[in-house]
């Protein structure tokens, strides 16, 4: 199957082939966007496994809803499963970073810093301090702000891209944007001025 | 804000990835040479990206996505004919 250039099928009539049996159309749905989905998700998982894993359950929970969701997606549209997957991908992401919260709360000065510096992992174990602050910070965010700047900034899509998938306007979407980038800045304080 | 200004996110951050191209980078430097305003928006901007920006997607996440073999298993769907 053909998955780029004029010939190649849209998403939407991909989604309808898999509803009626085509057991490829499916293949080619994942390996057309799975690179955007991992884009959206790895900020939030620790390992290239977890990573697989966040993609992979992007997919399943897209494809187990379509029974229910894709009658009622307008799929003339083109974009339309685009945006469903992308929406639910910014929400696995998120969901996963919210049950890991007991994880990721434990505090890094629990453990041994003398052992950490003498074998060489301060630099380790700062970094993985920026990270929980990054994503405590990206917690503090609105759901639209968060998803605009997944979107945005790991997912690299054009405003008038970030617009279309959540169903608002491309003025909007920068708001919601310059908003999170605001908070953002607000809330990391020093760490952003390194 | 006006409408060039607006613009100024997107080009910063296609900047911060080398996206911009020749032209754009001249523009968005003409209009900070002369918006203070985008400039400060600008700093703050580029400061917060460089915070959260994640490293490029590494040769093992590529390989442990692939070896997952995701497309190969398609998840049962109920079946409806009520298409718009």
């Amino acid at each position: 199957m053909t998955l780029v250039g004029p010939r190649a099928p849209s998403d939407e009539a991909l989604v309808r082939a898999h509803l009626d049996g085509d057991r490829a159309a499916f293949g080619a749905l994942v390996q057309r966007h799975q690179r955007l989905v991992l884009a959206l998700v790895r900020r939030y998982a620790r390992t290239p496994e977890e990573s697989a894993d966040l993609v992979q359950q992007s997919f399943l929970r897209a494809f187990t809803a379509a029974g229910r969701v894709f009658p009622r997606m307008r799929l003339s549209e083109e974009g339309a499963f685009r945006a469903w997957l992308l929406r639910v991908a910014v929400n696995v992401g998120k969901n996963h970073a919210r049950d890991g919260r007991r994880w990721r709360l434990e505090p890094v000065e629990s453990l041994d810093l003398r052992a950490a510096e003498s074998s060489g992992m301060t630099e380790r174990l700062e970094a993985e301090q920026h990270r929980r602050l990054v994503r405590a910070a990206l917690d503090a965010l609105t759901r639209r702000q968060r998803e605009v700047f997944a979107l945005r900034v790991d997912g690299e899509l054009p405003f008038a891209d970030v617009a279309r998938v959540l169903g608002i306007t491309e003025n909007n979407a920068k708001v919601h944007f310059h908003h999170a980038v605001r908070r953002l800045r607000e809330r990391l304080g020093g760490e952003v001025e390194r | 804000m006006s409408v060039e200004c607006e613009r100024l996110g997107a080009l910063l951050s296609q900047r911060r990835r080398g996206e911009l191209s020749s032209e754009d980078a001249r523009e968005l430097d003409a209009h900070l040479a002369g918006c203070a305003r985008c400039r400060d928006e600008a700093a703050g901007l580029q400061a917060v990206l460089a915070a959260v920006e994640l490293p490029p997607v590494s040769i093992q996440e590529l390989e442990a996505l692939r070896s997952r073999r995701i497309g190969e298993a398609p998840p049962p769907v109920a079946r409806s004919s009520a298409w718009s």
